[in-house]
């Protein structure tokens, strides 16, 4: 107080410079990392994609031929089309099999909910790779669902129908994603205040109405977390296509994996990779798109209270 | 409760059923037939065995991917978790024009397809001269599981107020005093967090790894090698083994994760 006021504000402006330094040197190794490894990597992706392949080596030509190629190939937009779909399919799989698991959860003791949503977890954390293998030991011609058909007599001899296909990638996709769909709902369910249930069912609501007019919507948020996370992983998936696919499965990020050995065609690659990226942006407007015409309808429900909003 | 609502719930119950059971059907299986005394790596089961496991530890190339998984797990983690922090300190509270690119960036590497990353950093380091080694798939994990960490530290973060800091301060602590006596006691259960989650993520990695080892292998790559060329009782154990270790990590995980909602620590005394 004793100090001239002069003197503080010189003390405020070096604390201020120091306060300012010191911050700028907490923000320059995230800055560098972001740049060096994030930023110019992807630059090199998006210039190689525009560049000329000659056999072994690239050549420094512009070029839109890596992308108009990919239009006039016969059997790239019949895989990204399948890779589309399959994303597709797989995502409302998760979400008609997820939202059920989560609303069982929600409306169950918080004991049984913390165990529930314990086993979920647990799976999510162990390795992709291995979960998609096992698949290949239950639908395999040797597989355990063959050997279940032949011993429930439905069969008598081991059918390969299960295996190296389109669906054998999706069912293990479904089965590897079902908790990232199940975890968003759950917590954006608990939310949920049962007073708002109990009070739709009193008024005379039957138990269809009050999900589809009051529990589904206050869910939205949880749902369309869970269909990014879901349709983002499946959209880019290598691993299910490659064990399980076989020659009809094949799946877009397969092809593109394919695309960078030594002798390949990289600049040809690249351009797949942005198609894929393009077309992943594209799928989740398209989900952010939709989720925000199922507010518009429904905001009469919500808006009463915004605290209900997940 | 009518008719059609009790249809409803059971159906609903039904449903959740077949959702669990295909969620752990691969488990089940794979640790089923990792034990089976038969050397065709399928059903039927012909009796309780260690044999695979047993011929495993004489299995020098997955003895080495796996020290070699555990080094760089290890090692990410260190770094991830470290800088995480890092930018998670430098953006609290920060407002500079940009900032939603700069976070939107940060988190590219987990969000895009494994092999748009891939493909991009092995690009980046062919370029730079860069010779593929195990540096290299550690430089690669840290790329895909440094937003892990900084988020996970971040939420920690913005729960702690700005006023337990700013008493620090103006009782006469330095800086690097707050942070040491307040900030990162109240960092804990987050960093362990967030350490935990980075290593899992990179026990997980397959295909970003393949593309950025050299003539290294890591545990999944060993097993991706193996399953592209066919299905063998010893790769049923180290599934089952990789399914085990990762099951445990996951609970570690959830346990932890518990804690984040941990009172505040103010530093010195009693709180």
């Amino acid at each position: 107080m004793s100090r001239a006021p002069a003197v503080d504000r010189q003390l405020g402006r070096l604390a201020w410079v120091d306060d300012r330094l010191g911050r700028f040197a907490l923000f320059l190794p995230g800055l560098l990392f972001v740049v060096v490894l994030v930023g110019i990597p992807l630059g090199i992706l998006l210039v190689v994609s525009f560049l000329t392949d000659a056999s072994y080596s690239i050549e420094p030509i512009p070029t839109l031929a890596n992308y108009l190629g990919l239009i006039g190939d016969g059997v790239f937009p019949i895989v990204l089309w399948r890779t589309v779909l399959t994303a597709v399919v797989v995502t409302a799989a998760c979400l008609a099999i997820g939202f059920p698991i989560a609303l069982v959860l929600a409306r169950t003791t918080p004991r049984r909910r913390a165990l529930g949503t314990l086993i979920l977890m647990v799976p999510l954390w162990t390795n992709l790779l291995v979960k998609i293998y096992s698949w290949k030991a239950i639908l395999g011609v040797k597989g355990v669902l063959n050997y279940g058909l032949q011993a429930a007599g439905v069969t008598s001899e081991p059918v390969d129908l299960f295996l190296y296909n389109t669906p054998a990638v999706a069912i293990a996709l479904v089965s590897a994603l079902l908790p990232f769909m199940v975890l968003p709902i759950l917590t954006a369910l608990e939310r949920v205040p049962p007073s708002l249930l109990e009070a739709a069912t009193d008024l005379g609501s039957s138990p269809r109405r009050v999900f589809w007019t009051v529990t589904a919507p206050l869910a939205r948020r949880g749902v369309l977390a869970g269909v990014t996370f879901v349709l983002v992983m499946a959209i880019g998936d290598i691993v299910a296509s490659e064990v399980l696919g076989g020659p009809s499965g094949i799946l877009v990020g397969r092809v593109i994996f394919g695309q960078f050995g030594p002798s390949d065609n990289w600049p040809r690659g690249a351009a797949m990779g942005w198609v894929l990226i393009a077309t992943m942006t594209g799928m989740l407007l398209v989900v952010a798109r939709l989720a925000r015409l199922g507010t518009m309808e429904r905001v009469s429900i919500t808006g009463a209270d915004p605290r209900l909003e997940g | 409760m009518t008719l059609g609502g009790r249809l409803g719930g059971v159906l609903t119950r039904t449903v959740a059923l077949v959702g669990f059971v295909l969620i752990y059907a691969p488990f089940v299986v794979i640790v089923v037939l990792s034990f089976n005394d038969s050397p065709a790596a399928t059903l039927p089961f012909k009796g309780f065995s260690l044999r695979w496991y047993e011929r495993l530890l004489g299995n020098d190339a997955i003895i080495a991917a796996f020290g070699n998984t555990l080094l760089v797990g290890a090692i990410a983690t260190i770094v991830s978790t470290t800088l995480g922090t890092v930018i998670a300190l430098s953006l609290r509270r920060a407002r500079f024009p940009g900032r939603s690119l700069y976070e939107f960036v940060l988190s590219l590497p987990f969000l895009l397809p494994e092999v748009i990353v891939g493909v991009a950093t092995l690009s980046f380091l062919l370029l730079a001269g860069i010779r593929l080694s195990l540096g290299t798939i550690i430089l690669a994990h840290i790329l895909v599981t440094l937003v892990v960490a900084e988020r996970t530290v971040a939420v920690r973060l913005a729960q702690i107020p700005a006023s337990l800091e700013e008493a620090s301060r103006d009782l006469g602590r330095s800086p690097i005093q707050t942070f040491f006596l307040i900030t990162l006691p109240n960092l804990r259960s987050a960093l362990i967090a967030a350490a935990l989650l980075v290593f899992t993520v990179s026990f997980d990695q397959t295909i970003i790894t393949f593309l950025v080892a050299g003539t290294d292998q890591t545990l999944p790559t060993y097993v991706w090698a193996q399953v592209r060329r066919g299905f063998t009782p010893e790769l049923n154990v180290v599934a089952a083994i990789f399914l085990i270790a990762s099951s445990l990590l996951g609970l570690a995980i959830a346990w932890t994760l518990r804690g984040t909602g941990s009172p505040l620590k103010t530093g010195g005394g009693r709180p």
